[in-house]
């Protein structure tokens, strides 16, 4: 079973989610801050227009008011008026300016004709009535008010701060002061102040409707930056844009505030001062007077649109995405529905099952190729294992066969140890280890005429069944070819020329062939080409028995044997050997040799031949180590203890 | 069982029957300005039940512009008033047999202010300025100042606002420290872009708003006189250490008075209290030092505000000698 985390369709999934999402947040991220920029270009434009809109008919309105003063003014400079002229005067502009509330002409002391002191008429509209009021010290030292004493040191006109009414504290008043001119010995001197006070009201009402958006509002500031209007009726001349900063530890109201009183108008981004919520504010001045108009969009209205359009496109993009996965989660099934059919037709073919169909695939692309590809080599794979199966069938028989054949072989040889229990006065033991491959080793022994030990030792060229076959022939005519009255050079000599009879595969055998006279130990031989045998006394050096000369059997017909005598002394033992052990192979592929061999025998004086058998087997297999056996090893051996007693 | 339940009845009867009923000697009160936070011990002493302590019975008058709290006093439509240690002492001088029995301001809260960059950095930068100053008191500081240092300047009226400073008709203006210096703040001017001259750098200090009564009204009350002043220090301790409070409370008189209650201008007017009731000299709070009193003498004469020698023992009753 597949794990989730490394299925394909989860791998596809995660992967091009992952791509498409980067690309997708890309895209919006930018394109939203994009709009936002538009956005609030726009919303600079707007607010402008909506300011200008507003200082306009704000400032159109004040530009009417200033005129009446500047035109008393002007009277005053021109023309000496009566001070029954300028209460006329007073009067009938007051009551004939809806905006205006009072007009004062004030003099400096002393300076109307005629007055002496302080002269400052005054006429107000006080319900619906007008009333005259000559301003005097103490209760109205104008003098020092800022109405009169700026304009005219600064010898400017200007609007006042705004004030509450004396008499009513629910209305907001501001002045306008136009100073006036007198010539006075030949020089123009500045002998008063002209003003007109109006009531703020109006101006309210221009601020209370410029709005944007829903909760948008605007408000107003006066040049020391007190709040004249505001949606929020405890700053109305209370707080001033800097008390606010401080009351909400925000440096950037103050800094704001600061910059409008410069005259400057910017959009700038700010927390709301009440609501604590993020807001852009548009401030422009009124040249007029000095003042600030400010015009606040929360911004969460302002991103109302964009916040909505963005909601749609990451729902879009949720729902785009619940379809990819789908369609990825479709298509990968398409591809891996079929792969998990192949791995499970692949786990029934593995477990041996070649009959397990291949799923059939519909469509033409990669997985339909590989399954094909796959039912080739489902086919392919069952013809070679059929084949395999059949040579292997035929292979075992042949081995079968070839272990008959070489069980065969053995069992020719004699194989019984103690061969001779009854016989104490020689020792007598062999052994074959043979190779994988039937190999053509064989030995021989038997007695004639209870005193005379025959013994035989020979190696068939070749392997393999033939190899096999020659040695039990070999070995068969020796023993069948042997009688006391032959010399052992004749027998050979009979064995060789019968092997040489329709020798067509052109065999041959190497032969030692010995008698032992178990009564003197004298040993008659025939050496046909074997590896000479070593004679192991109880003193004395390891030797070989003497060279003969003579080749192999079965090589040349007719070929004359030379037989050759030695003779042993008590407990004189033979070893005797095939090439399987001087030949044999380490894994370093050095041969044992017959030096190693000379050496073993050497330490072998007091083995029995049981012990001398088996341990030189060991010593071979020990030195091989792990190297394969190529040929068979065979050892014979044969001691002579002592002359057998007559009987 | 019957009697016990009818005395405990006319026990109780008497006791909700004259609950108003205030025990105590009964004093007014007057203030020398509006009821802003630089009266705000007083407020506190009386809203706390401090003086009902003290079993004092006190009526809070409220000041205003128009009310002279030392007119009042000597025309004795008030017990005991604040008012400003020239001041008093020029009333005495008149005859009027005032006493203070406790000082409050020790430091000149009055300071002369002059916008950086227009060339003012040192006291000699004053001379040949328009010099914006309010009536009277207000004067005898800054002409002491400019005596001092032979400082010829031009003297402007200052009205109710500092509007005159702000459109630069003035070089340098009158401001209290606790009151139309924050008033600048809120029009935007940075303490860093103001010169500030303090006449107690000058050795011109004033110890202002001390407590005042007649020495015939002490004579007869010493111990009223001395509760009462030690009820105000308790209220003023309240007050610095319940700002919160102290300014609802400050607020709650200044809208029944109808004056704007700018919440941040009376916490700055409160802390600034706070440190100006640290004696110049060292000292206990609400002791007036003999130092500042004789400074302050020795400038009125020179002025010629005033023409007796006035002594200090005569002027001044500490509120910490027992009766």
């Amino acid at each position: 079973m597949i794990h989730l985390r490394n299925s394909l369709a989860v791998k596809l999934v995660l992967s091009i989610l992952t791509v498409s999402g980067i690309i997708f947040l890309f895209i919006f991220g930018s394109n939203f801050l994009r709009s936002q920029e538009i956005l609030l270009k726009n919303v600079r434009e707007n607010a402008k227009n909506l300011s200008l809109a507003t200082v306009n008919k704000i400032e159109i309105t004040l530009n009417k008011v200033e005129q009446i003063p500047k035109t008393l003014a002007y009277h005053l400079e021109h023309s000496s008026l009566t001070e029954k002229e300028m209460l006329n005067l007073l009067t009938n502009v007051t009551a004939s300016s809806d905006e205006i509330t009072g007009v004062t002409i004030a003099f400096d002391p002393d300076l109307f004709p005629g007055v002496k002191g302080e002269f400052a008429p005054y006429v107000y509209k006080n319900n619906g009535n007008l009333k005259t009021v000559y301003l005097r010290s103490p209760e109205n030292n104008y003098q020092i008010k800022d109405w009169y004493l700026i304009p005219k040191e600064l010898q400017k006109s200007m609007w006042s701060e705004p004030y509450y009414n004396v008499d009513d504290d629910s209305k907001i008043l501001a002045t306008f002061s136009v100073p006036f001119y007198m010539k006075k010995n030949g020089s123009r001197i500045c002998v008063g102040i002209v003003s007109a006070e109006i009531d703020l009201d109006w101006l309210k009402q221009i601020v209370k409707m410029t709005t944007l958006y829903k909760t948008g509002y605007a408000f107003l500031i006066s040049h020391n930056g007190t709040f004249v209007t505001h949606p929020t009726k405890d700053f109305i001349m209370n707080e001033t844009i800097f008390s606010i900063a401080e009351k909400y530890k925000d440096q950037t109201i103050r800094e704001f505030g600061k910059a409008a009183l410069r005259g400057e108008s910017n959009l700038i981004k700010l927390k709301e001062f009440l609501k604590k919520k993020d807001i852009q504010l548009y401030y422009m001045p009124l040249l007029t007077n000095d003042w600030s108009l400010g015009i606040v969009i929360p911004e969460d209205e302002l991103m109302e649109d964009l916040n909505a359009l963005t909601k749609y496109i990451l729902l879009y993009n949720l729902l785009g995405a619940i379809l990819l996965i789908i369609a990825i989660t479709i298509l990968a099934n398409r591809i891996t529905r079929p792969l998990t059919k192949l791995a499970a037709a692949t786990d029934e073919i593995a477990s041996g099952n070649f009959d397990v169909a291949i799923p059939e695939m519909n469509s033409k692309d990669e997985v339909s190729h590989l399954a094909a590809s796959f039912n080739f080599m489902k086919i392919s794979l069952r013809q070679y294992i059929d084949n395999l199966m059949e040579t292997t069938a035929a292979k075992q028989k042949m081995e079968s066969e070839l272990k008959i054949a070489h069980e065969i072989q053995m069992g020719i040889l004699p194989k019984i140890f103690p061969a001779f229990p009854n016989r104490s006065e020689f020792d007598i033991y062999a052994a074959i280890v043979p190779a994988k491959e039937v190999g053509g080793d064989f030995y021989d022994f038997f007695l004639l005429e209870n005193s005379f030990l025959y013994f035989t030792i020979g190696d068939v060229s070749g392997k393999g069944v033939p190899a096999s076959l020659f040695m039990a022939v070999a070995k068969t005519l020796i023993k069948a070819s042997t009688s006391i009255d032959y010399p052992l050079n004749e027998i050979i000599a009979k064995v060789n020329n019968d092997l040489c009879t329709e020798n067509d595969s052109s065999m041959f055998v190497t032969i030692f062939f010995g008698r032992i006279n178990l009564r003197n130990g004298e040993v008659d031989f025939v050496n046909a080409g074997h590896n000479l045998p070593y004679i192991v006394s109880l003193n004395g050096e390891i030797k070989k028995i003497e060279k003969t000369g003579d080749i192999a059997v079965g090589v040349i017909d007719n070929y004359q044997y030379q037989l050759a005598k030695i003779k042993l002394v008590e407990n004189d033992t033979l070893f005797l050997y095939t090439d399987g052990i001087t030949e044999a192979q380490n894994n370093l592929d050095k041969l044992y040799s017959e030096n190693r061999l000379e050496i073993f025998l050497d330490s072998q004086r007091l083995s029995s031949a049981k012990e001398l058998v088996q341990n030189s087997v060991k010593e071979v297999k020990q030195f091989s180590g792990a190297a394969p056996q190529s040929d068979d090893i065979t050892s014979f051996v044969i001691k002579w203890i002592k002359p057998m007693e007559n009987d | 069982m019957k009697k016990i339940f009818i005395i405990f009845s006319i026990a109780f009867f008497a006791l909700t029957l004259f609950p108003q009923q205030k025990k105590g000697t009964s004093l007014r009160f007057l203030p020398h300005w509006i009821p802003q936070a630089q009266f705000a011990g007083f407020i506190i002493a009386y809203e706390k039940g401090f003086y009902q302590k003290y079993g004092l019975n006190v009526e809070l008058l409220t000041g205003g512009p128009n009310r002279s709290s030392l007119d009042w006093l000597a025309e004795k439509k008030t017990d005991i008033c604040v008012a400003w240690l020239s001041s008093a002492l020029q009333v005495r001088d008149k005859n009027v047999k005032l006493i203070n029995i406790g000082q409050l301001i020790q430091r000149s809260a009055l300071m002369l202010v002059a916008k950086k960059g227009s060339g003012i950095d040192s006291i000699n930068d004053l001379n040949g300025k328009k010099v914006a100053m309010w009536q009277k008191d207000f004067q005898i500081q800054p002409k002491a100042l400019f005596n001092k240092f032979n400082l010829k300047v031009i003297e402007f009226p200052l009205s109710e606002t500092q509007n005159i400073f702000i459109r630069d008709v003035v070089d340098v203006t009158s401001v209290m420290l606790y009151n139309e210096f924050h008033l600048l703040k809120n029009c935007g001017y940075d303490s860093t872009d103001l010169t500030i001259f303090r006449f107690e750098d000058y050795d011109l200090n004033f110890p202002e708003d001390g407590i005042y009564v007649l020495e015939e009204y002490y004579n007869k009350n010493e111990k009223v006189c001395k509760d009462f002043v030690a009820a105000t220090l308790e209220g003023w301790q309240y007050a610095f250490g319940n700002e919160d409070e102290t300014l609802q409370l400050v607020k709650k008189y200044l809208t029944k008075a109808k004056y704007a209650a700018n919440e941040m201008h009376q916490q700055w007017m409160l802390r600034q209290m706070n440190k100006l009731f640290i004696p110049s000299v060292g000292g206990k709070r609400g002791e007036l030092q003999e130092s500042d009193f004789s400074n302050v003498v020795k400038t009125l004469r020179k002025s010629g505000n005033i023409k007796k020698i006035i002594v200090f023992k005569d002027f001044y009753r500490s509120p910490y000698d027992s009766p």
